[in-house]
């Protein structure tokens, strides 16, 4: 038996929850979701959409559907075979990963047929929708960059503003790139996260479409953070972006990526590659909040290369989906080379964030530093799952890990699976957890100043994640602090 | 292929052969094990539990099981003196088969029984037949493969009864030789009764002139503590460095029960060892406490499991390793707080020292929390000597070697003084010092 499967007691237990008197008072959160992010468009004006299942007929028309190139098309052929052959982690959640019906999912969604420049010029069904996630106003403001807006699998809308452009800085979507780029996208695409690294990643290959292409030039510092937004709208609709970042020598970018979905009744499928190649002297930092909806499965792989002296950062907040599998990962190549990953998952009424992080030291003097921040409730279960390999001769590496878990209910889960496997003598590798709940002394205390015990309970949440949404930038942190209110509310009054 | 068949037959041999004295009772247990052993797959290296050392290394494969040797040879050298001053009882195995057992009379008369599982089983079924093969299923029934082949195939092992409200001051001692080079199974019973407290110290060594035999041994001991009692249990482990050793402890401790197990590893050449213990009833405690020293090619892989299944249990977890030559050694443990073991507390940590280059520690603590109202943590670090810490040792006179001595004997002496027994104690830290010096000295010349 597998010890990693759902204990049979955390599902009863959500079962029986409603019979419970309602003294928690963080119970019913989030029960008003549906109301506010849970529209949907009409999908009869969509121009394409690819039949349900997965074949080779399928994988060869969306890459002539795409007009792609020979390569291309023989790399999507052999990672479908890649797909078919592997057999299921047999890890994370078995349960919720042998539901999955890969027959019946739609592989390829295009929303509409045109790249626009302008956001007024974009389809006002798409439009709308993204106007209820406030994407014109974060446009809007000149802190942000570039945004690609990913709606469904293409992407739609893409303005880049003219100093990046003239910088040499390449933001573009996947497609475009494979296009315009396609010396570079060869060399890159898939080095980093072979078809054969794991089942989902071969899926990915054997059908991915849109997803960002950025390229930094050498010595270019990006200021302002890049911005791409991703929305799965058809039902039983994969989303199988591949994202390609390359900072060159000394240059320095931030990405960030946040995921609202509207709600459905029956499972969607996430299932995204990230590669990211940081060169000597650069530095790249990816954000990214998923906010799925409770029914999607997130199942994506995340790694970077981490050349001498770069730094890699991933800053990793996972709120929504049923299952999220994902662990970003960071190869430390170079000597010097440092990782950071900074976690948060909220895991609510039947969800399981089994998230992560992978950290490779295959070099000397190379140092990582993992915090994973987790909060379980209604039934949620949360884990960490990780690994820290240290590589014979990588000397002088040196890791920490902090993981620390709340759980907000007795019917709630928190696992913590690390895994450190170290080759190397001369090394320090610490790593540390903690699990608790709220603490009555501190409720307490807030209480005895003046707040309720729903906004203390609140209070002690973003003070717990704090660690992460210190990392985000402004906006992103005002939204997560929206979202983790809203995920808190329901108790209040 | 063949060589499972094989060993299925050689396993179907074992257990008839060893049946042929048994009660009826026992002969059904050892038939239904047998069946188990048949119908259980291996387990998946998906697994913590066997990622670092696959099933099959532990595996009979074609290897015969060897009849105990029945003879012990010289009596160790604190057998004498600790005719009673210094335990209570004092027990001597070959093999897996307790040969002698030395009982003080006034210990006798209380009603304290030490004695080979077999003997028990012939005249004390009504003790017996509810706990052998009782914890099976504990925690998750983990690593329950190698339970069947010990119920099937035991010829050996040590039935330990302590009635209930009875305080031993002295430990038990049993003294524990194996050799040849086939395959041994044993299975102990140690029962702590309500009230009662015991400590009992084992101590296992390769028998004299068996040093280098490639000796397989599968044990498996169930220890049950009542409500209120107290058991501490040593495990001293020497063994010679081409012995295959899979102990596995499963313990399941009753209403404010305490159980403190301490565990030395010094010595085996691949050790598969599992310290599962259930935490049953509110109040139980466990402390575990493990030590382990790898030189040369030695694997080490311990797994640990503390189950909290009720309200307000309290597990307490250090294992501390020093991996030296060209050893390896993995630390795998699990901590679960069920849904309900309110109030509870855990605790979890492993430390590695790393002193060779060519030597390796791997590490997966796993916490599983159900409940919210709980205290739980664990923490885990891997690192080489610290460097300060033999520089201010240098600048106090020591030499390098010494101070790394100093270093490696102060970070596993919270555990080493935890063993009973000035004799068996001076033993292993005899051993240490030997072993360390040969580890240190190597690397000394290396830098």
């Amino acid at each position: 038996m597998n010890p990693m499967d759902d204990h049979p007691d955390a599902t009863s237990a959500v079962a029986t929850s409603e019979t419970r008197a309602p003294e928690s008072p963080t119970r019913d959160i989030g029960a008003d979701f549906d109301a506010k992010y849970g529209f949907h468009d009409d999908e009869s004006t969509y121009d394409f959409k690819s039949k349900k299942g997965l074949d080779h007929d399928i994988v060869e028309m969306i890459s002539r559907y795409k007009k792609e190139p020979a390569w291309m098309r023989e790399f999507r052929h052999r990672s479908l075979e890649i797909f078919l052959s592997k057999p299921m982690p047999k890890w994370g959640s078995t349960k919720l990963l042998g539901d999955i019906d890969f027959d019946n999912i739609h592989y390829y969604v295009r929303a509409s047929d045109r790249q626009v420049a302008n956001w007024d010029d974009l389809d006002p069904q798409i439009k709308k929708t993204y106007d209820r996630l406030g994407v014109p106003e974060a446009e809007r403001k000149s802190l942000l960059s570039g945004v690609t807006a990913q709606y469904e699998s293409e992407v739609v809308y893409h303005s880049i503003r003219a100093d990046l452009e003239k910088l040499g800085v390449q933001f573009t979507d996947m497609d475009t790139a494979l296009r315009e780029h396609e010396e570079v996208v060869h060399r890159h695409f898939a080095s980093v996260i072979p078809p054969e690294d794991n089942k989902f990643a071969a899926l990915n290959s054997a059908v991915w479409s849109g997803g960002s292409f950025v390229y930094v030039p050498k010595g270019v510092k990006v200021e302002i953070p890049l911005q791409a937004y991703f929305r799965i709208n058809t039902e039983n609709m994969g989303q199988f972006e591949r994202t390609l970042i390359i900072a060159d020598e000394g240059s320095q970018v931030h990405y960030v990526e946040g995921c609202t979905a509207p709600t459905y009744s029956s499972d969607s499928l996430h299932s995204a590659v990230v590669e990211l190649i940081a060169m000597p002297g650069s530095k790249i930092r990816y954000t990214t909040i998923q906010n799925w909806s409770k029914n999607v499965y997130n199942l994506v792989t995340k790694r970077a290369v981490a050349h001498a002296d770069s730094r890699v950062e991933w800053i990793d907040g996972n709120l929504g989906s049923k299952l999220t599998m994902k662990y970003p990962a960071v190869y430390l190549v170079g000597e010097r080379a440092h990782a950071e990953i900074v976690s948060v998952a909220f895991s609510g009424a039947g969800q399981h964030q089994d998230a992560g992080s992978k950290v490779v030291h295959a070099a000397p003097n190379t140092t990582s530093v993992i915090t994973s921040k987790s909060i379980s409730k209604d039934g949620g279960r949360g884990s960490y799952r990780g690994l820290v390999k240290v590589h014979k001769g990588a000397t002088g590496a040196k890791v920490n890990v902090k993981c620390d878990a709340l759980i907000l209910d007795d019917r709630s889960r928190s696992d913590t699976y690390p895994t450190m496997e170290v080759d190397e003598r001369r090394v320090a590798i610490e790593h540390e957890a903690t699990v608790s709940k709220v603490g009555e002394e501190q409720l307490f205390y807030l209480q005895s100043r003046g707040l309720s015990a729903e906004e203390a309970t609140l209070l002690i949440v973003n003070g717990f994640i704090e660690p992460f949404t210190k990392e985000l930038p402004m906006e992103y942190a005002v939204e997560l602090n929206r979202l983790i209110q809203l995920e808190m509310e329901g108790s209040v009054g | 292929m063949t060589d499972t068949l094989v060993e299925a037959a050689h396993i179907a041999s074992a257990t008839h052969r060893a049946d042929a004295t048994d009660p009826d009772w026992v002969r059904k247990f050892r038939a239904a094990a047998l069946e188990r052993w048949n119908a259980e797959p291996l387990p998946d290296r998906v697994e913590h539990l066997w990622r670092y050392t696959g099933p099959e290394r532990i595996l009979p494969g074609a290897r015969e099981f060897t009849s105990p040797d029945g003879r012990f040879g010289d009596l160790p050298s604190d057998f004498a003196d600790a005719m009673f001053e210094k335990a209570a009882a004092y027990a001597v195995c070959r093999d897996g088969v307790l040969l002698r057992c030395a009982v003080d009379s006034m210990v006798a008369d209380l009603g304290v029984v030490v004695e080979d599982l077999h003997s028990a089983a012939m005249t004390k079924r009504k003790l017996l037949e509810p706990h052998l093969g009782a914890l099976r299923g504990a925690c998750d029934g983990i690593g329950a493969k190698f339970d069947h082949l010990t119920a099937a195939a035991f010829t050996g092992g040590a039935f330990v009864h302590i009635p209930r409200g009875v305080t031993l001051e002295r430990p038990i001692r049993i003294s524990s030789r194996i050799g040849g080079s086939g395959v041994l199974a044993a299975r102990s019973v140690f029962i702590v009764e309500p009230g009662a407290q015991a400590t009992i110290v084992v101590d296992l060594a390769s028998a004299e002139g068996s040093e280098d035999a490639a000796t397989m041994f599968h044990e498996t001991t169930e220890v049950f503590v009542g409500a209120s009692a107290r058991l501490r249990i040593v495990f001293v482990q020497t063994l010679g460095p081409k012995v295959i050793h899979a102990p596995a402890v499963r313990a399941r401790v009753a209403h404010d029960g305490l159980l403190e197990s301490v565990s030395v590893a010094l010595g085996g050449g691949t050790v598969k060892a599992l310290l599962a213990s259930e935490l049953a009833e509110t109040g139980a405690k466990a402390n575990v406490l493990g030590i382990v020293f790898g030189d040369g090619r030695r694997h080490f892989d311990h797994h640990t499991f503390q189950d909290h299944l009720a309200p307000s249990t309290t597990s307490n977890l250090d294992y501390r390793t020093v991996v030296g030559g060209r050893a390896r050694s993995a630390y795998t443990g699990r901590l679960r707080i069920r849904p309900g073991a309110l109030k509870s507390e855990a605790r979890q940590r492993n430390h590695n020292l790393v002193l060779s280059d060519d030597a390796r520690a791997d590490t997966i603590p796993e916490l599983e929390i159900l409940a919210d109202d709980v205290s739980c943590s664990h923490a885990a670090a891997v690192a080489p000597i610290d460097e300060e810490q033999v520089f201010f040792c240098e600048s106090r006179g020591f030499s390098p070697d010494e101070a790394r001595s100093a270093i490696v004997l102060g970070f596993l002496e919270p555990t080493v003084a935890q063993i009973p027994g000035d004799l068996l104690l001076a033993r292993v830290r005899a051993a240490l010092e030997k072993r360390l010096a040969a580890v240190v000295g190597a690397q000394g010349s290396a830098r």
